[in-house]
């Protein structure tokens, strides 16, 4: 499906367009609801979100100057919604510590990721992730995912940029450790 | 730096092969039909319809005219009331009643509250009347 421009759906909601405002939604659900469920680690809870925040976003869209793209600001409201449910139900905090570098054969362990097959990378990939804490989890779908640049990411989630490199390195890095733990374990298993 | 550059090339690359989670197929409509719930106009139905105000004003506006007209001004006049069986068709000359506007003393605040009430009414009616203009 072809979609036009987010500008062009933006205006015909503002004059009442309903249904321009439904293909907006088609537009942006798949990766507003990847940021929720990524943050929150569960299906309904992170739909339930997703589905607020577009209610949000349609009721304050008369605010939406139009200064940042509108993923960006749409991406923030989806962020808020789900760090609020996150906060209700459970402990939430960004630790920012500065990731101790250390030269591991992590390059060397991706070469080896590169021959499973693709199904078995994604799921790989998909409990990789689960494994993360929200923030970095979050972190790493907006710059790769979806995009976003770290000026993008500093305005959808608060931070200063320094902070957000610091999120991203050690996203990496984790990802990365906990497939390696993963993979081992199902080693052990199959032994 | 080649290792974090050889990661983070990695890194993108499985993650957009994993690409974005669907939400449930009825997502979309969920949300719309939420908003179209919410764009329900209420119709405002009013406890005392117009035709029930009209009543009430005219029943107020007959008591007012019933007291000032019929009922006793002073001792030397008669009641309205007490002079219409005096009109006889039959007779040639015919007499006008005589009228004498009751005297109500009323108090200066009793005054005072009628004369804005007045004000008041004759805004709402104005306001009414500009309003069925605009309708």
């Amino acid at each position: 499906m072809r979609f036009q421009e987010d500008d062009q759906y933006i205006e015909k909601t503002l004059r009442g367009n309903l249904n321009a405002y439904g293909q907006l939604i088609l537009k942006h659900e798949k990766f507003a609801f990847t940021l929720a469920l990524r943050l929150l680690k569960n299906r309904e809870e992170a739909e339930e979100a997703t589905q607020d925040a577009f209610m949000k976003a349609f009721h304050s869209l008369k605010t939406f100057e139009g200064n940042a793209k509108f993923t960006t600001w749409l991406y923030k409201i989806v962020y808020n919604e789900a760090l609020g449910r996150l906060r209700k139900t459970k402990s939430y905090s960004v630790s920012l510590e500065q990731v101790v570098e250390n030269a591991d054969e992590s390059s060397v362990y991706l070469d080896g990721l590169k021959s499973l097959q693709l199904n078995e990378r994604k799921e790989l990939l998909q409990q990789g992730l689960d494994c993360l804490k929200p923030a970095e989890s979050a972190v790493l779908t907006l710059f790769y995912l979806e995009e976003q640049s770290i000026k993008e990411i500093e305005e959808i989630m608060s931070l200063t940029s320094s902070n957000i490199k610091i999120l991203l390195h050690r996203g990496r890095k984790n990802l990365l450790e906990s497939i390696q733990r993963i993979t081992k374990s199902e080693i052990i298993h199959l032994l | 730096m080649k290792n974090q550059s050889k990661e983070d090339y990695y890194i993108r690359e499985v993650m957009m092969e994993l690409g974005p989670d669907s939400p449930s197929a009825n997502f979309q409509q969920t949300i719309l039909s939420k908003l179209r719930a919410e764009r329900t106009i209420s119709v405002y139905n009013p406890v005392i319809s117009s035709l029930g105000w009209k009543l009430i004003g005219g029943a107020i506006a007959t008591l007012v005219i019933a007291v000032l007209f019929f009922l006793p001004s002073g001792d030397s006049a008669t009641p309205l009331f007490n002079q219409l069986p005096t009109i006889t068709i039959p007779k040639a000359g015919i007499k006008f009643p005589i009228i004498s506007l009751a005297s109500i003393d009323i108090s200066v605040i009793a005054i005072q509250s009628l004369v804005i009430f007045s004000l008041f009414a004759l805004v709402s009616i104005v306001f009414t009347l500009r309003k069925w203009q605009t309708s």
